[in-house]
């Protein structure tokens, strides 16, 4: 019976309720933009390191997790003995640098990866072949300069300040278009064979980075304590760690959601209290006749409760609706931010951001409704009645 | 047979701004099974405490009232709640009726919170509603029905999980002459289906009615 009434008694005052309604979704889409926006940005580095095809990135010691400043000397050794170990598939080493590109009579920088053709997943090619014997490079750069596939490029990684001519250079030919998950947007990059960038930039072996590739049913944080305890000079990071360090780094995006969410959360307990008190304050005899003709206490507190609690349902729809299409200019204004890779998405609707939003509404509801549900609850039958009729 | 209910010695005071307020002193009366009783007297005598502490929705200072048999300051909420849904049925001078459902659904309302099957419960409303003479306003609000439609619907829900005893408050203070003359006949048709009905009233046409009439001054039976 509760139930009914809870709902028939939201329908009496329909403009109030609906007035009710449309400020607790509007509370509820910034909830649920805030509850993405703290999950969003793991979820989606996560996706992006899930495409890379490697679990373990191992770096030297002591410098960032994503930094290419320092070198691994003897990369290929390191790659062989990390790649003897029974759960890795394959352990590859990586060149992440600055060259200059000239083709067509132009020249430009831009970021450039020395890899081996196992690494596949570090450039999704969309046209053409992979970098194994030539140039994947991505669309910024080749919208520069012009490219064509089968076009032959300079790559420099020098240029004399005062000639303007290239000190070290080799000759490659674009084999490939591609996107590079982890650009910046506009950043130009290309994909080269390993041994060809290490002999432009004079490193004899040496690597940015490795990348591990482990066996279908090995643990990567097994192999990785392995590494980190085999090879004093590296540090390996597997993708939790990463995505550890990560969240770390950008905390700040957590505590900005984390206060948002509980302003949101705040304003929707205050809008169904206040809306609920107003109401009952209307219907105090009423709500003692129910008594008088056989509603309990407990029924009647979990009558008020559940109004508060279908006012949340009724907004909950709306308000992931209206969420999820605020969601898209708010992420874009993000994006627009300097240094974001443009795969990565601030505001990822996900099944566990929809729950959270809705388990959190109803709370919200139901704790809005605590107050009213308290005066109804204490509410003296016989002097409520007298008093109506005086 | 016991008395549906009994009042052994009963005192209410209430504090009204720092105020003692003796609105019953020492009341002791029975209400035996199928009788009619009417409670006559002044405003503020405390003919209402009277019907409320008969009903358990009040409880008395010092004293006990039993309701059927049971003493209700000993009852908790939730027992006194369920004796009032199953055996007691109260109506009141203002009906009180929920203005945002049908007079059916209101009639249905106690019967809900009983528990009563559907098919019972729409034969119940079929029957309660022929009864007070309102099977062709069961889908109207009470905002569209006239002040005797509204008590009658008011009793129909009253008597809905059928009760042993029938509490009315004022129940023609609303109405008009004639009107009131329609509910009164409406009680006298209650009791003499064997529904015990105690009415609070300043209608000496009403009172007139019942098979016992007591006035009440000042907090003591007369």
């Amino acid at each position: 019976m509760v139930w009914f009434l809870a709902r028939r008694s939201l329908r009496r005052h329909r403009t109030r309720t609906l007035l009710l309604v449309t400020g607790v979704v509007v509370s509820g889409a910034l909830l649920f933009d805030m509850t993405m926006l703290g999950e969003g940005l793991t979820t989606s580095f996560a996706a992006v390191l899930g495409r890379l095809g490697y679990e373990i990135r191992v770096v030297p010691r002591g410098v960032l997790p994503l930094s290419s400043d320092f070198l691994i000397p003897n990369a290929s050794r390191l790659a062989t003995r990390i790649a003897s170990h029974p759960g890795v598939l394959w352990a590859s080493p990586m060149i992440a640098t600055q060259v200059y590109v000239s083709a067509r009579g132009r020249r430009v920088t831009a970021v450039a990866y020395g890899l081996r053709p196992e690494v596949a997943g570090i450039v999704r090619v969309e046209d053409g072949t992979g970098a194994e014997g030539g140039l994947v490079v991505n669309a910024a750069l080749s919208r520069t300069l012009g490219l064509r596939i089968g076009e032959r490029v300079i790559l420099a990684s020098r240029v004399d300040p005062q000639t303007g001519a290239p000190s070290s250079a080799i000759a490659l030919r674009v084999v490939g278009f591609g996107e590079f998950p982890f650009d910046l947007r506009g950043q130009r990059t290309l994909a080269a064979p390993l041994d060809a960038l290490q002999s432009l930039v004079g490193v004899q072996d040496g690597a940015s980075f490795l990348v591990v590739k482990v066996r279908r049913g090995t643990d990567p944080e097994v192999v990785r304590a392995w590494v980190d305890r085999t090879f004093p000079d590296v540090q390996a990071l597997s993708i939790p760690s990463l995505l550890r360090a990560v969240r770390t780094q950008l905390r700040y995006f957590d505590h900005f959601s984390a206060i948002l969410s509980g302003v949101s959360l705040v304003v929707a307990v205050l809008l169904v209290g206040t809306v609920l008190t107003l109401q009952l304050g209307g219907r105090l005899a009423e709500l003692a006749a129910l008594r008088a003709i056989g509603l309990a206490r407990a029924r009647l507190v979990l009558l008020v409760l559940l109004e508060g609690a279908v006012v949340a349902g009724v907004s909950m729809p709306l308000a992931l609706g209206v969420g999820l299409l605020l969601s898209g200019p708010l992420d874009a204004i993000l994006r627009a931010m300097p240094g974001v890779p443009q795969d990565l998405r601030f505001f990822v609707p996900t099944a566990q951001a929809a729950i959270r939003t809705v388990a959190l509404l109803l709370a919200a509801g139901t704790l809005g409704a605590a107050y009213p549900a308290w005066v109804a609850g204490t509410l003296q039958i016989a002097a409520t009645l007298h008093r109506e009729v005086l | 047979m016991a008395p549906v209910v009994e009042l052994r010695d009963v005192r209410r005071v209430y504090r009204l701004d720092g105020t003692e307020v003796h609105a019953l002193r020492g009341v002791s009366l029975a209400v035996e099974p199928g009788c009619f009783l009417a409670v006559v007297g002044p405003s503020g005598s405390g003919k209402s405490t009277l019907l409320h502490l008969m009903g358990g929705v009040d409880l008395p200072t010092s004293g006990e009232v039993l309701l059927f048999g049971q003493p209700t300051h000993r009852l908790g909420d939730a027992h006194l709640a369920r004796l009032r849904l199953r055996r007691v049925g109260f109506v009141f001078q203002r009906f009180f009726l929920l203005p945002m459902l049908t007079l059916e659904e209101n009639v249905m309302l106690p019967m809900l919170e009983a528990g009563v099957p559907a098919r019972e419960r729409r034969e119940r409303v079929d029957r309660l509603l022929a009864y007070v003479g309102l099977q062709h306003r069961r889908h109207h609000l009470p905002g569209q029905l006239s002040g005797g439609e509204m008590q009658r619907g008011a009793i129909a829900r009253a008597l809905a999980n059928g009760p042993a005893l029938l509490l009315a408050d004022e129940p023609t203070g609303e109405l008009d002459q004639q009107t009131g003359r329609e509910i009164g006949r409406l009680f006298a048709r209650i009791h003499a289906d064997g529904v015990a009905v105690v009415v609070v009233t300043h209608n000496p046409e009403l009172a007139s009615l019942a098979e016992h009439v007591l006035t009440i001054r000042d907090g003591r039976l007369t």
